[in-house]
């Protein structure tokens, strides 16, 4: 798939994701850094010992190399680095991962389960949030004109690239209006603290932080309109030409 | 003759027992940890390595394995290599925690 790049391609694609997960979120990299000595030896040993015991198994052919597929250049002429940077890269996300669960285990939490509930709990609110569309008037528009292109897509039987940008298009406009919502529900909350505001900090202060707030609704009213005029110069580009066709 | 099986008992199966010796007294507080290791090297680890021999990036000479295999994967990598290269990594890992007093 990469040529001479596969191996190392491959390394790269299955362990730098999750590192960047484990030492990316500020919680975990606290923690890390206080550990950063036993995660450092542990990951120089493992490569140390890896490195030398690789060529050993290739040496009696316990498996082999596409010769196509690896870089082909060899450590002090003794192991691929391509097999040291794997020995590194995995060495070093398992000490991160061990280093990290066993001190969240100590203290009588699973890590990896807390964070798996989490995040299903976190597309089961977004779904939810999904019925805000039937709840807004420009949103249910969007759906019905949605509909229309998706079927007009079909019957003209876009490609598949026309298709992209069908998609991203519809994505973005419901995406933003779905934001727009959120921003005026907002905004518009507890009407009374107007009142309020008025009473302890004067009628200018209220008025400009009204004033602000309707300059934050009509922004994200703005949002959508362009997302909604993109999505119609797609739809123009993509179906004028293709009707007319039809038509004349 | 199974080759890589004697490599494995070699060099993953004979340290880890060491390690599992030198850690008895730790391993039963991390069993959670082990365990999802071993998960993640199975899924995750699994695909990898499917891909790997699927695109030709490496092979099994089944000459000098058991001949059992699943999918280009040879017996010996499935168990041998998947759970004592785990095992292997995860106790050295322990071994370094312990010696600077976190576990």
């Amino acid at each position: 798939m990469f040529d001479h790049l596969s191996y190392v391609g491959y390394n790269a694609l299955f362990c730098l994701p999750f590192l960047i997960l484990i030492w990316l979120r500020r919680e975990f990299l606290e923690v890390l850094v206080t550990r950063w000595r036993p995660i450092l030896i542990s990951t120089v040993a493992l490569t140390v010992y890896g490195s030398l015991i690789w060529p050993i198994a290739l040496e009696y052919g316990c498996w082999a190399y596409g010769s196509d597929k690896i870089s082909g250049i060899k450590l002090l002429g003794y192991v691929y680095i391509d097999d040291v940077m794997r020995w590194l890269l995995v060495s070093f996300l398992l000490a991160s991962y061990v280093s990290l669960s066993t001190h969240y285990e100590q203290q009588g939490v699973d890590i990896f389960w807390r964070e798996l509930k989490s995040l299903l709990r976190s597309f089961a609110y977004a779904f939810r949030g999904v019925r805000i569309i039937s709840l807004e008037r420009n949103s249910t528009v969007h759906v019905a004109v949605a509909v229309f292109v998706l079927l007009e897509a079909i019957l003209f039987r876009i490609s598949a690239l026309e298709w992209l940008f069908v998609v991203m298009s519809i994505a973005l406009v419901l995406g933003f209006e779905i934001f727009n919502s959120c921003v005026e529900r907002i905004a518009s909350w507890s009407p009374g603290e107007s009142e309020q505001m008025v009473a302890t900090l004067g009628k200018g202060v209220a008025e400009q932080r009204d004033q602000e707030i309707g300059l934050v609704k009509d922004a994200a009213a703005a949002g959508v309109l362009f997302s909604s005029v993109a999505a119609g110069v797609v739809g123009v580009t993509l179906f004028f030409s293709r009707l007319l066709e039809k038509l004349f | 003759m199974p080759v890589y099986l004697i490599y494995l008992l070699i060099f993953f199966v004979a340290p880890v027992l060491v390690l599992a010796w030198l850690l008895r007294d730790v391993i039963g507080h991390y069993k959670r940890t082990i365990l999802w290791s071993l998960f993640f090297v199975y899924t995750i680890g699994f695909v990898w390595d499917w891909l790997c021999v699927r695109t030709g990036v490496w092979r099994y000479d089944s000459a000098k394995t058991l001949g059992i295999g699943l999918v280009g994967l040879t017996a010996e990598q499935f168990i041998g290599f998947y759970v004592f290269g785990t095992l292997l990594i995860v106790g050295v890992v322990l071994l370094a925690l312990r010696k600077a007093e976190h576990v």
